[in-house]
């Protein structure tokens, strides 16, 4: 298995290096603790002056921000966050997208149209003031963006799911599970399940970055945790405080390259997998 | 055709129907009462009473839903908590901010993007495939409001190219929109946040048109048209690109529906004074019926916008109506 | 004098394991008014060479060796502009399967337009009314124009092929697999408009198939290709009573008569060589039941035994009892 995937890395560069990406910002996120020069809340002093606005040097590799906090702490505490809103709302995108393309395409009829028509409806809301409006209505958080994602980007993953289900439905296994008595139920979610898992996962990996840009434009927009250190808030920061003005692009480059790259990450695996997936376009 | 558009039609109003009515309950279930959440606590007592009256907050939840549809339908859409102005005349006076911003920079990059992508399918291989094509990946995954921090950061603030914000230099303000349109001023505050929204959307097309471009380029009926001794720019474009183009339309028309209620970052990075930076000075100060006047705006553009895909779709590729 | 001659013909596709002569050594000569099959299994290159007369080889494909002359004039060493000047207009193509052939987003009066005025010279008012003329021809009702290719069964799809093919008067139509997609009966409806139309207007045509029954119902004469080359050639009724290459013989057996005889069907075994390293001598020698050594070593060239009957094969003088032999199943290996 470990050797398929190495194999399979070395004929995609692109699925490698977003696969290289995401360990990185693993790696980021899991010894943040260890890894950072200093605390990241940590308002540093020169002196008896803060250490405010700090330039790129030795002590500072990526420099200090407006209250005198170091920059590179805070992108490494950062990928937390990142890791964490990503990951719980992949999930729930891709297990609504999954159970609901599965009892879509493989029940069809009425319970089709239902999850067809609900996906028409979710596809009119618009996502960032739908988040926004959400956010003001209850109170601001991971919490309303994770939601906003599984609620609202859903349809992509349930509409591919309900394909492959459909076309697996007719397969002859199938058949034969059918006719030796197995369960509507049984055959779903034993024998068409798994089949359609890696597709799904690698609409996760897509989701993963939709949610993370999401929860960076909510926190920009001031709707973001107040007590998480994301690249969102940071960014947030940067703008509210002049760095735009002061040219300090030490401190707001990094966080929004961060979230670039843990975006393009899922972009690029999801693009060279989808070789693994469909052969057919293996030619592009 | 016509029996087509007309289902089409019906699904949109459904759907527009659905989206109204999920607003309505989202504003008034939250909790905490409901009535604070339209009527500010800086209106006096008359005020307060007026409007209890006119949004039938002392009714039952039906009796008020009834209502609410009704100003819909009249455009009445309250009065702003913070401007103390008609939601309605607000949103008016935004949205064609709105629309220069989404429709200049969209344009653009489908410009761009379509020639390009066309392009690169036609030159496989090579340094220029290898940089542009995680490039144009790139500029789709940067948060478009930090790219606009980037160029703000860049263009305006070091370099003194552009102006950092609004749509206007102060005291500049021409009045009326024609004035706005036929001012220089208007399109310099305009060039930077239409070529971050630009560069943002421009990965779409490039990677879709060269995507499906590749596709028909294999069709036979292209062979055939060498065959036939056509000359190239008939085989480019009458068969090749007309074909490829088809999904590229598609999602122009969805991308068009979508920015207008994804340029919300945008127009607050650089202060530009649409429906988006208006939705979220809505939201952040708690003014409800801006807000839910802004977000129906917005999500009738969206709704509006993907039957318009749905419709272009069936119009330029003939194989469709039957399905439908 | 023949309308088409192919002379030594070699087309080469570049791959990554090196160069692959799907045409290799090929001599083909077409009478002007008859139609020829040109008969082969998948893959022994007709296809190939149907592209290479049309002049559009895939970009990893050129002709590398030998002439094509068509009219007096050796098409290989025109110039690009010269050779898009004849195409369509000296000789046209019916594709193999005419879903892809013809675009999909543009009405048949559209693509038949096309070729008329930007091919032809015709104004609209000419175009309109050769195009109805066309579809007359053809077989389909001329207020059919309007529609759009998927409007179409596949049947009324080839006829509107053929059509297209003929627009510019051609003198020789190159027509690939023009039946195979689709059903028994229309096959039959199909050949038969195109035997009508090469009679009436007297084209010469080359009807690239893979069944034999093809090549007895609709052909004059028949060309036989094994793995790149013409193994035999000559009139359809004496290449098929009495064929002088085993492979002929084999291939004749291999498909059901046209007329409905029921004989049982005896598959040649094996596959054809590699035309990436073919081998030395006969290429059909590994698969022949006659094979003997001189086969292995020595590659034996076209030429005629009987007036205008060519054949590539060193036992042709024993052809008489060797038919004898391939019309036992159990001489294929088969049981």
């Amino acid at each position: 298995m470990v050797r398929r995937f190495l194999r399979f890395l070395r004929g995609e560069p692109f699925a490698a290096v977003g696969a290289a990406i995401y360990a990185v910002i693993a790696v980021m996120a899991i010894f943040a603790d260890r890894l950072a020069p200093y605390d990241p809340t940590a308002m540093l002093r020169e002196g008896r002056r803060i250490a405010k606005y700090l330039p790129i040097s030795s002590a500072h590799w990526l420099g200090t921000t407006s209250s005198g906090r170091d920059v590179l702490s805070q992108v490494l505490y950062g990928a937390r966050a990142a890791l964490e809103v990503g990951l719980t709302a992949a999930f729930a995108v891709v297990a609504i997208g999954t159970l609901l393309g599965l009892l879509a395409g493989y029940l069809g009829g009425w319970t089709d149209r239902v999850v067809t028509w609900l996906s028409d409806i979710v596809l009119g809301l618009p996502f960032l003031p739908f988040m926004l409006v959400l956010a003001a209505l209850t109170h601001p958080g991971t919490g309303v963006v994770v939601f906003t994602v599984a609620a609202l980007l859903w349809p992509n993953t349930a509409r591919v799911i309900r394909a492959q289900v459909m076309s697996l439905r007719e397969r002859a296994w199938v058949e034969a599970a059918r006719v030796t008595g197995c369960s509507t139920l049984r055959i779903m979610f034993v024998h068409v399940l798994p089949q359609v898992l890696p597709l799904a996962a690698l609409y996760g990996s897509v989701a993963i970055g939709w949610a993370i840009l999401a929860e960076a434009s909510a926190s920009f927009l001031g709707f973001g945790d107040p007590d998480t250190l994301s690249w969102g808030v940071m960014l947030q920061e940067a703008y509210a405080n002049q760095a735009l003005s002061r040219g300090a692009w030490n401190w707001f480059a990094p966080p929004g390259a961060a979230i670039m790259a843990m975006v393009l990450a899922g972009f690029l695996i999801s693009r060279g997998s989808e070789k693994l997936l469909f052969p057919k376009l293996a030619g592009q | 055709m016509a029996r087509y558009a007309l289902g089409r039609l019906g699904h949109l109003a459904l759907v527009m129907w659905v989206v109204i009515t999920l607003t309505f309950v989202l504003f008034r279930l939250m909790p905490g009462d409901p009535t604070l959440n339209f009527l500010s606590p800086s209106f006096s007592e008359e005020t307060r009473a007026a409007l209890l009256k006119s949004f039938g907050l002392d009714r039952s939840m039906w009796q008020q839903y009834l209502i609410y549809l009704g100003h819909l339908a009249r455009f009445d859409l309250g009065v702003s908590f913070l401007q103390g102005q008609p939601v309605a005349s607000l949103l008016a006076a935004a949205l064609p901010n709105t629309l220069m911003l989404t429709v200049v920079s969209i344009c653009a990059a489908y410009l761009v993007g379509i020639i390009a992508g066309a392009f690169l399918a036609f030159r496989r291989g090579g340094v220029v495939e290898a940089v542009s094509i995680p490039a144009a990946l790139a500029t789709r995954a940067a948060p478009e409001f930090w790219l606009g921090m980037l160029l703000l950061a860049g263009l305006s603030f070091e370099l003194g190219w552009f102006p950092t914000e609004g749509a206007f230099s102060p005291g500049a303000d021409p009045g009326s929109f024609l004035a706005q349109l036929l001012s220089a001023d208007y399109w310099w505050h305009l060039a930077l946040p239409a070529l971050t929204l630009m560069l943002y959307l421009l990965g779409l097309p490039l990677l879709l048109m060269r995507a499906t471009m590749l596709d028909v380029l294999n069709d036979e009926f292209i062979v055939m048209a060498r065959m036939k001794g056509l000359s190239r720019w008939s085989i480019v474009m009458r068969h090749a690109a007309r074909n490829a183009l088809l999904p590229v339309v598609t999602a122009f028309a969805l991308g068009l529906g979508a920015s207008v209620g994804g340029n919300v970052v945008v127009e607050s990075v650089f202060a530009w004074p649409g429906i988006g930076r208006l939705l979220v000075q809505a939201v952040q100060g708690a003014d409800y019926p801006l807000a839910e006047g802004a977000f129906i705006l917005i999500a009738a553009v969206l709704v509006v916008m993907n039957a318009v895909a749905d419709l272009l779709y069936s119009t330029l590729d003939p194989r469709v109506v039957r399905r439908g | 004098m023949s309308l088409l001659s192919v002379r030594d013909l070699q087309v080469t596709y570049a791959s990554g394991a090196g160069p692959v002569r799907a045409v290799d050594g090929m001599d083909l000569d077409i009478p002007a008014g008859s139609i020829t099959g040109l008969v082969g299994e998948s893959g022994c290159g007709k296809s190939t060479l149907g592209r290479a007369l049309m002049g559009v080889l895939p970009d990893t494909g050129s002709i590398t060796r030998g002439a094509v002359v068509f009219e007096g004039h050796d098409i290989v060493r025109l110039s690009r502009a010269a050779q898009r000047e004849m195409r369509w207009r000296r000789m046209a193509f019916v594709p193999q399967t005419a879903m892809n052939a013809l675009d999909p987003v543009q009405r048949l009066r559209a693509q038949m337009f096309e070729v008329l005025q930007q091919r032809g010279g015709l104004s609209r008012a000419e175009a309109a009314a050769r195009a109805a003329e066309l579809f007359t021809l053809v077989g389909l009702d001329p207020a059919r124009l309007s529609d759009f290719p998927h409007q179409f069964s596949g049947g009324m799809r080839q006829r509107a092929s053929i059509a297209l093919a003929l627009a510019l008067s051609p003198a020789l139509v190159i027509a690939d697999e023009p039946v195979t997609a689709l059903d028994v009966i229309v096959q039959r409806q199909v050949l038969d408009v195109l035997r009508d139309l090469q009679a009436r207007l007297n084209l010469a045509m080359i009807l690239v198939t893979h069944d034999m029954a093809v090549v007895a119902y609709a052909c004059d004469r028949v060309a036989v290709m094994y793995a790149g080359r013409i193994v035999e050639s000559g009139p359809v009724a004496e290449v098929l009573e009495r064929p002088l290459h085993p492979y002929t013989m084999g291939l004749s057996h291999a498909f059901p008569d046209v007329h409905g005889g029921e004989d049982a069907l005896v598959p040649i075994e094996g596959a054809p060589p590699s035309l990436l390293d073919p081998p030395q001598g006969c290429r059909f020698a590994a698969r022949c039941p006659f094979a003997l050594d001189r086969c292995r070593i020595e590659s034996p060239s076209l030429v005629a035994r009987v007036p205008d009957h060519l054949v590539a094969c060193w036992r042709a003088g024993e052809a008489a009892e060797l038919r004898g032999l391939a019309a036992r199943p159990a001489t294929w290996g088969g049981g």
